[in-house]
């Protein structure tokens, strides 16, 4: 009997199959493409489904596909799929989203006249094969090769108007900035390899699974460097981490995703802000049982979270561009995705991973409406007003930012009180680190709430504030119809994991939780292997969860001071900002903002890494490459050449020398041979 | 052999077949109303069909394991057919073929084409003879008809000096081997009384006359030495290759030197096992020295040369050298099948490889492009498949894996590790790195050079294209197919020891 399982390789087939049509085809069809990207993913999504609806049913699938390297005694390496509810999840929120953009393009692309659009329409069908892939990988390889083709669609996307000047700069800066990560992620895919012989996420060949027998005692395995094996897991979880925080924009190597705004706005939705961004933080989720055995890695994980989620939100505080507050809002949501992992809090990680794709992505093609609606013009001191003009884009964005701000009931406020929440018990448990992100996660909802409603008020709110903003251009249904599925999703998607009512009700409401647990025991991946009484975080982890107020007490607390932080931030926004003829109070910051607004001068310090320091040091290997290496290798060949001229001229034409050279010769090995055989 | 039973001499029918197509090309010269008016086409196609016709039967007698599994001893046990008979059958028809093909076009001009097809057809029998010698008087009859029409067609372009000169040379060179070898052969004689190869082996008496002896089998290696152009039998090479016509300079560094390895890997295995004369002469020493010697200079002076026709006379003599550490590792802890064998196949590979680029070389001397590597600047413009073919052949020399050469190399190299001559093999690596240069100077002035001159090339030359690209396909089709052939060159080996 065929099943879901059976199509699932087509989830991730059916955009290549759209990519190859959009590439050699796109040229004669209607759309250029759009239609046809737009039907592979309706496939997709309705496949992806279906796989759901078949999880849900407590079905899983875990299955070679392919083996390139058929190893003898060693490691093989294989492509193959492996479905538990959290690859089925992912794959229909990448689907959906990917499916709005197609849609979405059709707006803003085709509508506005843009050329290069089979161009468009292939790589983004490129970019959801890989994505979708990289999801459905079953092993660290394979993760990685998609992890890698998501980069690089990544660099061609953020490059589609390269014969303008910022796009192609930008562009390669992301790749480079993560591919500096990706480097750490390689060694580490390497390590991990060498040291189990394997890469598989699930199963009891998978490499957490034998990272906790080994730690248990049961098995053994070889470790490098003289390390014990905590530490040396701690090393590998490290230096996966590096690819992480590249991919997902954490700091210090977050500078490359405001930049990355440059590339088309339906690209900033789908890659920059939903989907290729959280393949970061899926990717820390999908081997969350390796990180739960190191309290090291999960405390840098915390912190670097938490420190993000803080730092992103100080410096879109004073942003003047829509999307740099949208790209600034990106990295610090990742923030919290980041030390919820940290922090103990799987289900609360992937809970605002869903939220936020939805939201995220919402603002996202909402504010592409406002820029269709803008004629391009990105500066939110040239709108304000929009509010009546475009009704539909306001609610959904509305919506969205309410989410963001994480404003009960909407669908943020639900995942980042879970995230907090998570955090602070288990950093009250006696882990300082956590309470430190705890504390910088909190510090930032103000911030979130802040630069929020101030984007809002100043597009949509007062008197348009130039002649575009009085009479913006028309936007269409297939703008509006994504942004309306997507506004109700974010006002809603809360309920799927509703633990705080939970808690305070008893009435059984968190849906994630159970479904995130429903991977069978024999994957290791299910929520009470991580976090259950018996799970990895109690036995290797060390976490402990502390209530000083009782469960309920505790949550109805958190929930109301992250609300109430929240509301203070966006309260703020509004007596600034909700005037007919709002002022740039950011001012009064001096100095401070000066300091934001060059983003602490992260760029400018990176840049003197690569010019002044990383430059001289190649210049310094390759005098030594070009005098030493090649020096000897010159060497090597003028010597070589030298005696080749001499054996030359043994040959000297002359017939008599060569007999006596042969008879000299063999009387010489006579005599050799002679006294060596003892003839004489 | 269940269809048909052949009579017992038709075992010889690969050599019967060469001797009688030498003949008929006799009788056609002979009965030509007047001088040099036969077809050019007629002696061509007489030819080809004789050449093909002997590599069919080889080819055949390997598939039905003719005397691969007891070897046929005809007249006495002066004359055997094995395996390994028809391994160097198999490479002399196959490069007499191409040869005969790219003759059409290259003695197109030149008077006596009967006599040089013939003297061609002579030298193959005494070639193919070579791999079925069971005594040291056949094993010198067959080298000497081999050698003596090889002297002759060295010096046939009669109005060329340098072809001239050549042949002198190779023939007072020659002369001096064949008496190095006589007298060597005569100790044997004396030390022994006894010129059967198995004879000579149960005779050997390690005690009595061990000098004589010892003696002996030095001036026997020499003897073989001069016919494959091992160091220092080697002078006459370069001047002979160069200056004979060029499939001729193609015949002998890949037939005449096939035969005359085959030539020692029977005399040195069964007349001189090394387990019986080990006490007086240990020849593994003596082929060590000669196949490190051999490769070096071979490699390092083809590294220097101008004409590219001398890089590859001297490129040979650095082959020679990897062929040699087949016997040079014939250790006691050798895989012995898999050593020999895997000499055979470099010298099967190396027919095809190595005449291909000879025949090249002759291409371009067909339309005067000139002999140093500057000459071949840009060739590849006017000459694209013919330019490919030629790369396939010297990437495959040097042992890249475009053409079957990197697998044979790799077996040799892999079989003298295996003998624990990790040294051997890893002086062979250092000189095919070094052959690489040389190799790939070609390669750049065929491909990425700017003309240098203007070629003047009106016609594509049908036979020597046809026989380049065989050459090359079959290069090529090597790589996949080297398991098939290896398995019977291993089997023949083994069946040798």
């Amino acid at each position: 009997m065929t099943g879901a399982f059976d199509f699932a390789p087509a989830i991730a087939l059916l955009p290549l199959a759209a990519f190859v049509v959009a590439l050699f085809g796109g040229k004669f069809l209607p759309k250029r493409g759009a239609l046809a990207g737009s039907t592979a993913l309706a496939g997709s999504l309705v496949l992806s489904i279906w796989t759901l609806v078949t999880v849900a049913g407590g079905e899983t699938y875990n299955a070679d596909l392919y083996t390139f390297v058929a190893g003898q005694d060693t490691l093989t390496l294989h492509l193959g799929i492996l479905i538990d509810p959290l690859s089925a999840l992912m794959l229909v929120i990448v689907s959906l989203i990917a499916l709005l953009v197609f849609i979405f393009s059709l707006g803003y692309m085709n509508d506005e006249g843009e050329t290069g659009l089979p161009r468009y329409y292939a790589e983004l069908g490129l970019f959801s094969f890989s994505m979708l892939a990289f999801v459905l990988a079953d092993n660290l390889l394979m993760a990685f090769m998609f992890f890698e083709l998501v980069g690089l669609c990544s660099y061609l996307l953020i490059g589609f108007w390269f014969r303008e000047e910022g796009p192609p700069s930008a562009a390669k800066k992301a790749f480079l900035v993560t591919r500096f990560g990706d480097y750490f992620f390689l060694v580490g895919t390497v390590g991990i390899f060498a040291t189990f012989g394997t890469g598989m996420f699930a199963g009891p060949e998978s490499f957490p699974h034998m990272a906790e027998q080994a730690l248990a005692g049961e098995t053994s395995v070889t470790t490098f460097f003289g390390l014990g094996e905590q530490a040396w897991f701690t090393v590998l979880g490290l230096l996966v981490l590096g690819g992480v925080i590249g991919k997902s924009a954490q700091f210090p190597l977050h500078t490359w995703l405001p930049d990355a705004m440059e590339g088309p706005t339906p690209v900033s939705a789908l890659i920059h802000a939903a989907t290729m961004v959280a393949a970061g933080v899926y990717l820390v989720a999908r081997m969350y049982g390796f990180y739960l055995l190191s309290p090291t890695a999960l405390g840098v994980i915390a912190l670097v979270g938490g420190f993000t989620a803080l730092f992103a939100a100080s410096m879109a505080l004073v942003k003047q561009e829509l999307k740099q507050v949208l790209a600034y809002s990106t990295i610090s949501q990742y923030g919290y995705m980041m030390l919820a992992l940290g922090g103990g809090g799987y289900v609360a990680a992937v809970f605002h991973l869903t939220t936020h794709a939805i939201f995220k992505a919402l603002l996202f093609l909402g504010a592409g409406a406002v820029i269709i609606a803008m004629h391009h013009n990105e500066n939110m001191w040239d709108m304000g007003g929009l509010k009546d003009k475009m009704p539909v884009t306001y609610y959904a964005f509305l919506s969205g930012s309410l989410a963001l701000a994480g404003i009960f009931p909407f669908a943020g406020f639900w995942s980042k009180d879970e995230v907090l929440y998570e955090t602070l018990i288990h950093g009250l448990g006696g882990n300082p680190l956590l309470l430190a992100g705890y504390a910088m996660g909190l510090l930032a909802v103000v911030f979130t709430g802040f630069y929020t409603f101030r984007m809002v008020f100043l597009t949509f709110h007062g008197e348009p504030r130039t002649e575009t903003a009085e009479d913006p251009h028309g936007v269409r249904w297939n703008v509006k119809l994504p942004l309306a599925v997507l506004g109700i999703l974010a006002a809603v998607a809360g309920v799927i994991n509703l633990a705080p009512v939970e808690k305070v009700t008893g009435v059984h409401l968190t849906f994630l939780h159970d479904w995130l647990d429903k991977a069978p025991d024999s994957f290791g991946t299910a929520v009470h292997h991580y976090t259950g009484d018996h799970g990895l975080m109690h036995e290797f982890a060390g976490y402990t969860a502390t209530n000083p107020l009782g469960e309920t007490g505790t949550v109805l607390a958190g929930a109301a001071v992250s609300l109430g932080l929240a509301l203070l931030g966006a309260g703020l926004a509004y007596r600034l900002y909700a005037v007919p003829d709002p002022e740039e109070h950011t001012d009064r910051l001096g100095s401070l903002k000066t300091l934001l607004m060059n983003n602490y001068y992260q760029d400018e310090y990176q840049v003197w890494l690569a010019r002044d320091v990383t430059l001289p040091l190649s210049r310094a290997a390759d005098t030594f490459d070009q005098s030493v290496i090649d020096g000897v290798v010159n060497a090597t060949s003028s010597v070589s050449l030298f005696a080749s001229e001499r054996v030359r001229r043994i040959q000297s034409g002359i017939v008599t020398h060569y007999a006596t050279l042969l008879t000299l010769g063999l009387v010489v090995i006579l005599v050799v041979l002679g006294l060596y055989g003892g003839w004489f | 052999m269940a269809a048909i039973e052949l009579p017992t001499w038709a075992a010889l029918a690969p050599a019967l077949i060469l001797a009688a197509t030498a003949l008929v090309l006799f009788l056609i010269d002979s009965i030509e109303s007047e001088p040099d008016t036969t077809s050019p086409v007629l002696l061509t196609a007489v030819g080809l069909a004789g050449a093909l016709g002997a590599l069919a039967f080889n080819v055949w007698y390997l598939i039905a394991d003719t005397g691969q599994n007891a070897p046929i001893e005809l007249f006495g046990g002066q004359l055997m057919v094995d395996g390994m008979t028809l391994v160097l059958g198999t490479i002399v028809a196959s490069v007499l073929a191409l040869v005969v093909l790219a003759s059409y076009d290259y003695i197109a001009d030149d008077p006596y084409q009967a006599e040089y097809f013939s003297l061609l057809f002579l030298a193959a029998t005494g070639m193919t003879l070579l791999g079925s010698v069971d005594s040291f008087v056949t094993a010198f009859l067959a080298l000497e008809l081999s050698s003596l029409p090889s002297y002759a067609l060295v010096a046939y372009l009669k109005d060329n000096q340098g072809s001239v000169e050549a042949g002198l040379k190779y023939f007072l060179i020659g002369a001096l081997s064949s008496a190095i070898f006589a007298y060597g052969i005569s100790l044997i004689y004396g030390a022994t009384g006894s010129l059967q190869f198995d004879a000579v082996a149960a005779a050997v008496d390690p005690t009595a006359l061990p000098g004589i002896l010892g003696v002996g089998i030095v001036m026997v290696a020499g003897g073989v030495a001069f016919k494959t152009a091992i160091v220092p039998f080697h002078f006459w090479a370069p001047e002979a290759y160069e200056g004979a016509p060029t499939p001729i300079s193609a015949f002998l560094s890949s037939a005449s030197k096939a035969a005359g390895f085959i030539l020692a890997f029977r005399i040195f295995t069964t007349a001189f096992p090394i387990e019986a004369v080990a006490t007086t002469i240990d020849w593994l020493v003596l082929f060590q020295a000669l196949a490190v010697v051999t490769m070096v200079l071979g490699n390092f002076a083809a590294a220097t040369q101008e004409s590219v026709k001398r890089m590859l006379a001297y490129s040979s003599i650095g082959h020679a050298g990897y062929v040699l550490i087949a016997l040079a590792a014939l250790t006691p802890t050798a895989n012995a099948d898999l050593v020999l064998g895997a000499g055979m196949l470099h010298l099967l590979v190396y027919g095809f490889m190595n005449t291909g680029a000879f025949l090249f070389v002759g291409l371009a001397e067909y339309w005067d492009v000139g002999r140093t590597f500057e000459d071949y600047n840009g060739l590849a413009q006017e000459a694209p498949i013919a330019s490919v073919a030629m790369t396939i052949f010297l990437f495959s020399l040097a042992g890249l894996p475009v053409g079957a050469g990197f697998l044979s190399k790799y077996v040799l190299f892999g079989a003298a590790v295996g003998a624990g001559l990790w040294w051997l093999a890893a002086v062979g690596a250092i000189a095919s790195a070094l052959s690489l240069f040389y190799y790939a100077r070609v390669v750049k002035a065929l491909w990425i050079e700017e003309p240098s001159q203007d070629f003047e090339i009106d016609t594509y030359p049908v036979g020597l294209y046809a026989a380049i690209i065989v050459a090359a396909v079959v290069t090529v089709l090597l790589l996949p197919g080297f398991g098939l052939v290896s398995e019977d060159a291993i089997a023949a080996a083994g069946a040798l020891l």
